[in-house]
């Protein structure tokens, strides 16, 4: 064929391909007019192209990911670490950003990879790692929240919330949105800013293409790409990283000291939040030029120029505020910033007349009201509002969502949630006096993540929902709450409650009457002694009490446990008699045990618990906060007596149905453990703390593959919760899981480095016999323990000293330590038959081989079934020389499922290896049998 | 214009763009000694396998060469450069392994693991080399496309601003070309 030829044929060919198949044959017809042989040829191409397939369709290249156009094509599919990639979601100037699905949890995720650009401005992957690392310490409704920092195959990657909905940028009207629109997204955009700066993170290129709207009409800050941990380790490097003579950010939001090129803190995010405000309520920026240059001559030397008429006062002195030259003149950091905005909000309902509720609602029923509820108590000021002719469904069904954060803050946040959860706990507690009436608990909604009517419609099918706001004035607190109809939004009533310093009321009674008469109970005598149980009168000690409550609920993060046990504590300095204060501070310093065995944590919860129950005998709370307790201390009888008690008060406690089926786990009643732990979890399918316990029932007697689906569960459940991803690694090393085990441990470690996240590391580390590094990690964790040392930890670590050449002199000494710190857990708790085991085998290490047998006999007595107690009983036996004990106790460990391949990746068994009745033991299949 | 060789990568690349032919000259060598070197590291940490997976290469290269901001424009001409110098070197791959083999089967190149089936997935590089010199004789600018798109895992747009024409063109072209070297390799025919 000539070139000539193929010229032709193509030409025929493309003409061919652009017309509709069905004309295709005449078109053909008249372009081949007399030339058969032509037309021949060019049917023959078309027909072997419809043939072609996939033919080097892709290439054998990897796709330059990070080049400017269509590489979704190839990477769709690919697999980068545990996420398979599915789409291409959008790019910046730092990195590209798929959607994915994560392949252990099932949950669609966004993936962040970085361009050549980011890769190569400054050191990137340092610059890579601290961006996620910095925005992996947030943990914010408002704030796109990052799951994991990792690489693979070279390629450094951020896995994140993935958010669905629109980039602001896309969404602002050509004038501006509506004052209180622009205003509410203002208020959730410096929340977030409040929570990020507090910790220390500022963002640094805050612009409409960094915030996003999702469905629910929420904004979500997204990119902490530019942000610089102010504080903590690396300080100086981190500026050389991110200072570097360049100007980042875009020019229009930045702040004058930032063109400069000077060092930028949070005072530069409020510039461009200052700017963005401008921006939302007028629909463009306050300055504006054709250059970068010009540009940024104006921001450095022009005035604010006045904002239109229709922005209110209150918010043109928040912008003036935000966009002055000297940022010592601007709001300090975010948390200034949010109190400006909310108090300005205040200003703004006040002007539009409350303009969140809808319109010919309103009708003020003021002191009227208050009485007809039946607080005729001086002090309070409550007002409500009805809709007309509304009436409440037969059966109730309800979901009290999260209260809306209007004082702002950490503890404003703190405040709101503990607010959600202390009323749904109030009226779970009333339900049983109520057959018509069934409440959501708030552990749930919030763990189902639901924050509108919408979703509580779809994820518990309810039929109303309770929720407010709080907001501050002055000394005054104003609680409103507002019920409305799942089905569609409808506000059906609301009612608000003024809380001033100077008029004591009982304001957790009040709260929940409040709820409860929008409801439309009827409240009798039985309601008011659990309305009334416990409270107190002090508006500062209700706040902290409702604070200590938000931050108890997330516990496992970050300082919040000493946030919940000082707000307690301050609750009950301002009311000695404070019941509720006590019960809350029994449970606060219970946790902190937990988290650290510190047994002067134990005393004080006890004597916490014991002088809540002194002032007011009716609180179930306090009642299972105790038995937590004296379960921790053995004392079972006492404890199922508490557990009892609690739920003769509140049937529905899960806290001790929980804390009973652990003891029956403890005292080796299986059955009714797991009876009851089913029974707790079916009351409270999403109670987490429920499902780690359960998870924890299933491992320590053998039921892995069990274990691993309650883990996954919870992880998916509680995605952000280290402790929850470092279960699941452990849940996944039981059933030799490694690849995944590791995942999840460096999963939780990129949430927050904490001991178990090492310890679960080192544990595999040492399994594959990489026993260097293992030590390495045990230190780690151990450093991370500080004061509260772990005896396993410290027991592991020995036991690798021991197996790494010129090592072992150091494992002597460390057993000691172990065995002493071993020698508390079982004076707090004689029955502790895992703190036995342990000390057993620390013991027999040591040369106290009389001392060990015993623990191991009395640890397998106590927990016959607990098979590493087995294993580790089975251990001090043979290396006591007492073989026949040995195999007894792995005998009894395999059989209840313990897997034979750690058994044989343990070191202190190797001399069973060559035991014929060992070898006949693992081979034999029963013996390896899978849990049902 | 003469080039000095120590011309960094981008300013040569810019001088590319504008039409500079001498920038060509010093560029070649220079990404083919990299990338070569880079190419022969990788392939030897390859498993010995009959199938390659050359991902990351060109990216490796080219975060070592260029060192600062660029527009994808002229990533694009980069790694149209790059795309020459990566067919010669996996077709080399190919043929010593090939002689390696004494007559064994020929020489697959895997391509994306994930996407393609099995058995569309492999391509005998060698045959795959010689349509594409015979087909550079009938059409050069075809076989310049596969040459990008294939042995540079260059998208549609990319190749289009590497060779200066529009998107549409690239792809009908590509279509093409495709179905000539498949009717080459497969149906005998031309």
């Amino acid at each position: 064929m000539t070139p000539e030829r193929w010229q032709e044929i193509k030409e025929i060919v493309f003409a061919a391909w652009d017309v509709e198949p069905e004309d295709r044959n005449s078109y053909l017809s008249a372009a081949c007019a007399d030339r058969p042989g032509l037309r021949l040829q060019v049917e023959s191409f078309i027909a072997s192209h419809q043939r072609l397939g996939s033919f080097i369709e892709s290439s054998p290249i990897l796709p330059p990911i990070h080049l400017a156009s269509d590489v979704t094509a190839v990477l769709d599919g690919q697999r980068v670490g545990r996420y398979l990639v599915i789409e291409e979601l959008g790019r910046g100037a730092m990195g590209i950003v798929y959607k994915a699905e994560d392949t252990v949890l099932s949950r669609k995720v966004a993936l962040k990879f970085m361009t050549p650009h980011g890769l190569t401005a400054a050191r990137a992957p340092e610059r890579f790692q601290q961006e996620a690392r910095a925005a992996a310490t947030l943990n914010h409704p408002n704030i796109c929240t990052i799951f994991e920092v990792g690489e693979d195959h070279g390629q450094h990657f951020i896995a994140m919330e993935l958010v669905n909905g629109k980039v602001l940028n896309a969404c602002i009207p050509e004038d501006g949105f509506p004052v209180s629109t622009a205003l509410r997204y203002a208020i959730e955009i410096s929340s977030a800013l409040a929570h990020a700066h507090g910790h220390g993170v500022v963002h640094r290129d805050i612009k409409p293409s960094n915030l996003m709207l999702t469905g629910e009409d929420r904004v979500k800050m997204l990119d902490f790409g530019l942000a610089k941990h102010e504080r903590g380790i690396g300080q100086d490097e981190g500026a050389s990283l991110t200072q570097n003579g360049t100007l980042l950010g875009t020019f229009q939001y930045m702040a004058p000291e930032a063109l400069r090129g000077e060092k930028i803190d949070a005072r530069g995010d409020i510039w461009s939040f200052g700017v963005l405000l401008f921006e939302l309520l007028t629909g463009r920026t306050p300055w504006d030029a054709k250059s970068g240059f010009a540009l940024s001559a104006a921001i450095l030397t022009e005035p604010l120029p006045p904002c239109p008429a229709n922005v209110p006062a209150s918010l043109r002195a928040v912008i003036d505020r935000c966009l002055r030259k000297d940022p010592k003149q601007r709001f300090a950091d975010g948390g200034e910033l949010e109190q400006a905005l909310r108090a300005a909000e205040v200003a703004v309902d006040r002007r539009w007349g409350l303009p969140r509720v809808a319109s010919g609602a309103r009708l003020a029923l003021l002191l009227g009201v208050a009485l007809a509820v039946g607080i005729a108590i001086p002090g309070i000021r409550t007002y409500g509002r009805w809709r007309y002719g509304s009436s409440l469904p037969a059966n109730r069904t309800l979901a009290v969502l999260p209260f809306e954060n209007r004082i702002g803050g950490d503890d404003g946040r703190a405040l709101s949630e503990g607010l959600q959860d202390s009323l749904s706990a109030t009226l779970s507690e009333i339900e049983r006096f109520h057959g018509s009436l069934r409440v959501i608990p708030a552990n749930e909604v919030r763990s189902a993540g639901v924050s509108t009517y919408a979703a509580a419609k779809q994820a518990f099918n309810v039929n109303l929902v309770l929720s407010g706001s709080v907001v501050r004035e002055g000394g005054d607190i104003h609680i409103t709450t507002e019920l409305a109809n799942a089905a569609d939004g409808a506000r059906l009533g609301s009612k608000t409650l003024s809380i001033s310093k100077t008029d004591p009321i009982p304001l957790h009674q009040a709260v929940a009457k409040q709820a409860a008469d929008l409801l439309a109970l009827s409240l009798g005598p039985e309601d008011n002694v659990v309305l009334a149980a416990g409270g107190t009168r002090l508006e500062g000690a209700y706040e902290k009490y409702l604070q200590g409550r938000g931050y108890l609920d997330y516990y496992d993060r970050g300082n919040n446990l000493d946030g919940a046990i000082d707000r307690f504590r301050g609750a009950i300095s301002d009311d000695r008699e404070y019941a509720l204060g006590y019960a809350g501070l029994s449970e606060a310093y219970w946790r902190k045990y937990e988290l650290n065995r510190d047994t002067s944590m134990l005393e004080r919860a006890e004597e916490a618990g014991q002088r809540a129950i002194e002032i007011d005998p009716k609180i179930a709370l306090a009642h299972a906060s105790l038995g937590q307790i004296y379960s921790s201390t053995g004392q079972y009888d006492a404890a199922l007596r508490e557990f009892r008690a609690a739920l003769e008060i509140n049937r529905v406690c899960v806290a001790a149905l929980r804390g009973m089926a652990d003891v029956f786990a403890q005292t080796g009643k299986l059955a009714k453990a797991e009876q009851t732990f089913q029974e707790a979890t079916k009351l409270r399918p999403g109670d987490w703390v429920t499902l780690t316990l359960l998870g924890r029932f299933y491992s320590f007697h053998g039921r892995y593959k069990e274990a691993v689906k309650v883990f996954a569960q919870i992880a998916k459940l509680v995605p952000a919760s280290p402790v929850a991803m470092a279960n699941l690694g452990a849940a996944y090393a039981a059933v030799n899981q490694m690849t995944e085990a590791e995942q999840s441990y460096k999963t939780s470690i990129a949430i927050e480095a904490t001991a178990r996240g090492y310890v679960g590391l080192a544990d595999i580390c040492f399994a594959q016999g990489r026993r260097a590094e293992a030590a390495l990690l045990y230190q780690k964790a151990l450093d991370l323990m500080g004061t509260s040392i772990s005896y396993t930890t410290l027991g592991k670590l020995a036991q690798t000293f021991r197996w790494t050449p010129g090592q072992a002199a150091r494992a002597p000494d460390l057993y000691r330590q172990a065995a002493d710190v071993a020698s508390k857990a079982v004076a707090t708790n004689p029955h502790d038959a895992f703190a036995l085991s342990w000390r057993a085998m620390f013991r027999i290490q040591t040369g106290e081989t009389a001392q060990a047998f015993q623990d191991a006999r009395l640890a397998m007595r106590i927990a016959p079934d607990n098979v590493r107690v087995l294993v580790n009983s089975g251990i001090v036996f043979e290396s006591g020389g007492d073989h026949k004990k040995a195999l007894d106790a792995i005998r009894s460990a395999l059989e209840r499922g313990y897997p034979t391949e750690s058994l044989k990746a343990e070191p202190d068994l190797t001399s069973l290896q060559n035991n014929p009745a060992f070898q006949r033991m693992i081979a034999s299949p029963e013996n390896s049998r899978e849990t049902p | 214009m003469t080039v000095p060789r120590e011309a960094p990568v981008s300013e040569l690349l810019i001088r590319l763009r504008q039409g500079d032919s001498d920038a060509l000259s010093v560029l070649v060598p220079l990404v083919y000694s990299e990338l070569r070197r880079i190419a022969r590291a990788y392939l030897q940490r390859q498993p010995p396998g009959h199938t390659l997976q050359s991902g990351g290469l060109v990216n490796e290269l080219y975060l070592k060469l260029i060192d600062i901001e660029m527009d994808w424009q002229n990533r694009a001409h980069f790694f149209g450069v790059a795309a020459k110098v990566m067919r010669g070197i996996l077709v080399d791959h190919a043929r010593g392994r090939h002689a390696g083999k004494r007559g064994g089967g020929a020489i697959r190149v895997s391509l994306n693991e994930n996407l393609v089936k099995q058995e569309e997935r492999d391509v005998d590089l060698i045959v795959l080399d010689d349509c594409l010199k015979k087909l550079a004789l009938l059409d050069p600018r075809q076989a310049e496309i596969v040459e990008l798109r294939f042995f540079g895992g260059l998208s549609i747009e990319e190749t289009a601003e590497a060779i200066g024409v529009s998107p549409a063109t690239v792809k009908r072209e590509w279509a093409m070309a495709r179905t000539w070297i498949f009717r080459h390799m497969h149906e005998g025919s031309g």
